[in-house]
């Protein structure tokens, strides 16, 4: 069981974080820029549980690859179940409760299963656990004490504000290991005066660095919302120390049928902990969100109309991602109504001040040529950060975007940053060779394009003026579909069929011969309006079209009583006419 | 034998650790170095010009520095940086105050020595105050990470956080406004659900709510009265918009600006009625005797539609610091809209002999305009010039003076378009503004190629600031704030 017991808790951790969280594990490593320098080590390492944090970023840059991500975690968490069955064994070789050991591990797997639940965490626990190892039980009483008031102020500075668990589980330990009643008391007054001291260096660090003072105590990198009081991460420091005093506590018994009683119920409560945990706190929501960012990120159209295809959009976000992959293969006319469109919010998610959402917008802005806006929205993403990080995916954007803008020092900086990271170094040396040459940036597929399709005129960003924004895009370059398709699709969505008419009118000539369905749908129903018949119809409006918006006007007039919603929404459901008639709360 | 030839190789140490210049292939131009010092004037009291020699293929720089009393600095590197050591760079200013240095430059390219011409730097008698207060944050747009403000020393390069926004969770500080440069006597402005006006007089600290069902918003720009009676406020109301071209990025605007000026002692706000109308007034400050105010006007336009038109004259008004009054008649000083221009930020040198402000083709805010320059007014002919020794191609936006008035601390985009970084240039007693230098750091090229941060209104401090920093945040969590009353006159 000790031997086998890890591997299992290896490669399950490995199993989930590969096959059920592997977009949690992009999410996690997009939202820092790990730098190989000395000044970033320089700049942790001064601040209490910067080590570890060092440490920590360090490892979770392999999460670029999600499988090495997945690796990484699965790594840590046996070795967080392999240090503390260490300790347990140290003070008293009694493996009927090993099994037990496991819970912490769990506990942080279920903990990691929020995406703000920093790996900075799990090793700060990892070393605060080695630190309680190197304890040494068998020494003399001085040397314990010697032992554990210098590893504090050390570990604190390592580990941070976990080093109270160090303080904690070094009490019960030491209560545990002295026999004698006078020497316990003595010992206790110790470790008193020594828990006091574990608070006074928050108290010695508040002096110097200008975090609230209980976030220095319990820690600050842990949790990406610093300021956020998630006790729920608490509850990993806890289990150690619960595990430690039933381990002391209450013996195994002798027999050994007691022991594997004893032992088959630790593995099962543990079992059945991990199972809850994750059944309970898997968030299967936030990784289709996070699956839509990475592949729109990524630029993998395929997979994002395939992950739409197998559920529903669930937010402006994840439809804004739908649109945006329609549009960049060319489906957008045919294919937009056939996921529920909310309005033009779906193309352009309001703006909210968090570290999220506004990137995928900006992947929406950049590939339309709205180059600026791309850049603040990016820009404003990763200054919402909340643990105040920086981006390796927003210095790459930025760098871009600065670089289609001609903003060459600028464009230089952020790719100066990126060539002191592992997986972002390698493109940063390609793409400094582009500074200062205008040429060979006009010749690049992407910002080449980027530079042809952006804003020539000025003017100023409005939110309320998208479909004018657009329009400008369209006319400025005939060539720009991904801002047509865009344009008829928030004209569609806004209802504005004249200005949809108009537009269509101004741009028919990219189409060819073939107007997508939906453009005819919108025109057609624009033409039975105000005509009535098709006889002279302007546009190539197929037959099925003309003959299929005349049936749905019959069962419209048919089932007006009843619930035309309803009944309609299987045969037209896919169709502009059912939006404009009965999907609600579009943005007039 | 064994000791000589340990002598030897002493002996050819140090000969390597101090290469003459007068060896070397001679360049006849000046150096390529980082920050650009050549030729510029500095105050007696400065750190170490370190700097970068720039030059392609050059390493092993070393640096000359000699007096005109024949004082010199030799200054070695293995890299490209050079660092002067702090004590005898302070000896060689004091010995030279008042006159110039020249300093020599050489490399080694391709194993050979090449010595540059060797360049000039004044050194002015005029000292420089003990430091600059500035807030250090990102240049971007409607969202802030970790910021704060912060205090350098100028004679070193110590700097010390004054506040940083991990303080008090989820909050913006702007707006520092010291009395005179006085560390005593201060004004700070902490922004978000806790926030509130810092005001540190005589080491008390207030935490101030200043927004009032009379005023139409919490105060904004600050400028203390020279008594420390007084200090005058905007209120805006600011939104910002954002370009689509590729040459700009944000166009930041007021939907309202007053004036109101802040009675310290009685903790009530003065409204004449004068500076709170339907027009614009922004950029409230005091003369040097504190007997006027001036602050720039502009009548309201539709915004952000009529962007472009938006231009600020710069106008003043007496004021009576017996009770806090304005006069009643309002001069426009200079008539910037009638030059299709617009005037931000004045600034009186502290012996009242000028005003420096910004001044650009439109809008309020120059940080965001390129074509902003700065421009010296002459108090006593009332003529107004562009410096062009101060001004680049760039921005150059937020000011301030020293307290002896013959140095001028500026934010300027003038290094890569987008962070702002502060240079100081001398004004003499005539007005002659020397060529500018950029703020002094221990390894220019390295510090500057790395920091992320802009310098956001540098001002000008005689000593360090202390900011009880546990107080402020137990008042701010505690939501502990004084209420700022209100009298209209």
């Amino acid at each position: 069981m000790r031997r086998i017991g890890p591997v299992i808790l290896g490669i399950a951790v490995f199993l989930f974080f590969l096959l059920c969280y592997p977009f949690h594990i992009h999410f996690h490593e997009q939202y820092q820029l790990f730098l190989f320098s000395f000044d970033y080590f320089l700049e942790l390492a001064v601040r209490p549980g910067g080590i570890a944090v060092w440490l920590a970023r360090f490892l979770t840059q392999f999460f670029y690859y999600s499988w090495a991500g997945a690796v990484v975690i699965a790594l840590l968490l046996v070795a967080v179940q392999q240090v503390f069955q260490k300790i347990l064994l140290s003070l008293d070789n009694k493996p009927a409760w090993i099994p037990l050991s496991y819970l912490l591990p769990v506990s942080l797997w279920i903990l990691l299963l929020n995406e703000n639940y920093m790996i900075a965490s799990v090793v700060s626990v990892l070393i605060t656990l080695i630190a309680v190892t190197l304890y040494p039980v068998n020494g003399t009483s001085q040397r314990r004490t010697l032992c554990y008031f210098l590893t504090l102020p050390f570990l604190y500075w390592i580990a941070g504000g976990v080093s109270i668990l160090y303080a904690v589980m070094l009490v019960i330990i030491k209560w545990s290991l002295d026999r004698d009643k006078i020497r316990k008391i003595n010992l206790l007054l110790h470790v008193l005066a020594a828990l006091a001291l574990a608070f006074s260096y928050p108290m010695l660090t508040s002096s110097f660095l200008q975090y609230p003072l209980p976030k220095l105590i319990l820690g600050i990198d842990y949790y990406r919302y610093y300021y956020y009081p998630f006790y729920f991460q608490y509850v990993a420091w806890a289990v150690p120390v619960a595990v430690l005093l039933i381990y002391l506590v209450f013996p195994a018994g002798r027999e050994k049928r007691t022991r594997l009683l004893v032992s088959v119920l630790g593995a099962a409560l543990t079992g059945a902990l991990a199972f809850a945990g994750l059944y309970f706190f898997t968030d299967r929501d936030k990784e289709r969100a996070f699956a839509y960012d990475y592949h729109v990120r990524t630029e993998n159209w395929q997979k994002v109309l395939k992950l739409a295809g197998s559920k529903a959009p669930a937010s402006d976000l994840e439809l804004s991602a739908v649109n945006l992959a329609l549009a960049k293969t060319g489906k957008m006319g045919e294919d937009l109504f056939r996921y529920t469109q909310t309005g033009v919010e779906g193309l352009f998610p309001p703006y909210r001040r968090d570290f999220v959402s506004p990137l995928i917008t900006s992947e929406v802005f950049f590939h339309l040529g709205m180059v600026n806006s791309a850049q603040r929205y990016t820009f404003d993403a990763m200054e919402a950060i909340p643990d105040f990080q920086k981006s390796a995916r927003c210095y790459k954007r930025l760098a871009e975007t600065n670089l289609i803008n001609g903003q060459y020092g600028v464009a230089g900086l952020y790719l100066k940053f990126l060539r002191q990271t592992l997986f972002y170094a390698q493109w940063a040396g390609k793409a400094q060779n582009f500074l200062d040459n205008g040429e060979r940036i006009d010749k690049h597929p992407v910002w080449g394009q980027a530079r042809r399709f952006r804003y020539r005129d000025e003017m100023l960003f409005s939110p309320d003026g998208m479909h004018t924004m657009l329009e400008i895009l369209c006319c400025q370059n005939s060539q720009n579909l991904t801002a047509r398709d865009y344009l008829f699709s928030y004209l569609l969505l806004a209802r504005d069929l004249e200005g949809f008419v108009a537009a269509f009118n101004r741009e028919s000539a990219s189409f060819g011969g073939t107007i997508p369905v939906l453009y005819q749908q919108a025109l057609a129903l624009y033409w039975v309006q105000h005509n009535e018949n098709f006889r002279q119809v302007p546009w190539n409006i197929s037959e099925e079209i003309q003959t299929r918006i005349g049936k749905f006007a019959a069962s419209y007039a048919q089932y007006t009583s009843s619930d035309p919603a309803k009944l309609l929404r299987k045969e037209y459901g896919n169709t502009y006419w059912y939006y404009v008639f009965f999907t609600k709360n579009p943005r007039p | 034998m064994r000791r000589c030839f340990t002598g030897f190789v002493v002996l050819l140490l140090a000969l390597a650790c101090k290469p003459s210049p007068e060896n070397g292939t001679v360049s006849c131009g000046y150096p390529a170095i980082f920050p650009d010092y050549i030729g510029v004037t500095i105050p007696v009291n400065i750190a170490p010009l370190n700097f970068d020699v720039t030059e392609r293929g050059a390493d092993r720089v070393t640096a000359v520095v000699a007096g005109t009393n024949g004082d010199t600095l030799h200054c070695s590197s293995g890299d490209k940086t050079v660092r002067f050591p702090l004590k005898k760079w302070s000896a060689l200013l004091k010995a030279n105050s008042g006159d110039s240095l020249l300093i020599t430059v050489s490399v080694r390219h391709n194993g050979k020595r090449i010595v540059f011409r060797p360049f000039p730097v004044y050194v002015s008698d005029d000292s420089i105050d003990y430091g600059i207060v500035f807030r250090h944050i990102a240049p971007g747009y409607e969202v802030y990470s970790k910021m704060g403000i912060y205090e350098r020393e100028l004679s070193s390069f110590r700097q010390k956080p004054v506040y940083e926004n991990t303080l008090i969770p989820q909050t913006c500080v702007n707006c520092h406004s010291f009395r005179q440069a006085s560390p005593d006597s201060f004004v700070l402005h902490v922004r978000g659900e806790k926030g509130g006006t810092v005001l540190q007089q005589n080491g008390i600290l207030r935490y101030l709510e200043t927004k009032t069902d009379s005023t139409a918003g919490a105060f904004s720009y600050p400028c203390w009265h020279p008594s420390g009676k007084y200090i005058v406020f905007s209120i805006n109301r600011t939104f910002q918009s954002f370009h689509v071209t590729r040459e700009d990025r944000v166009e930041v605007f007021d939907r309202v600006a007053d004036i109101v000026v802040y009675d310290v002692q009685r903790n009530k706000v003065i409204d004449t009625g004068l500076l709170t109308t339907e027009d614009h007034e922004t950029y409230p400050v005091f003369s040097a005797d504190g007997r006027i105010l001036y602050f720039c006007s502009a009548p309201a336009m539709n915004m952000p539609a009529d962007y472009k038109k938006l231009r600020y004259n710069l106008c003043r008004i007496s004021f009576n610091p017996q009770d806090g009054t304005f006069g009643t008649e309002i001069e426009t000083v200079i008539d910037a809209v009638a030059l299709g221009k617009s005037i931000a930020m004045p600034v009186p040198s502290c012996d009242g002999r000028y005003i420096m402000f910004s001044i650009m083709d439109y809008g309020t805010f120059p940080i965001n305009h390129r074509e902003a320059d700065l421009a010296l007014l002459n108090m006593e002919t009332m003529e107004w010039h562009i410096p062009q020794a101060i001004n680049s191609n760039d921005v150059e936006s937020y000011h301030s003076w020293s307290s002896n008035s013959r140095w001028v601390v500026f934010a300027s985009r003038r290094r890569d378009g987008l962070f702002v970084h502060p240079y100081f240039a001398h004004v003499s007693s005539n007005g002659i503004t020397g060529k500018p230098f950029m703020l002094p750091q221990r390894n220019p090229q390295q510090f500057y190629d790395r920091l992320i941060y802009s310098y956001n209104c540098p001002e000008f401090v005689s000593g360090p600031v202390r900011l009880d920093l546990r107080q402020l945040e137990r008042k701010a969590n505690a939501m502990d704030k004084e209420q700022v009353g209100y009298e209209s006159l």
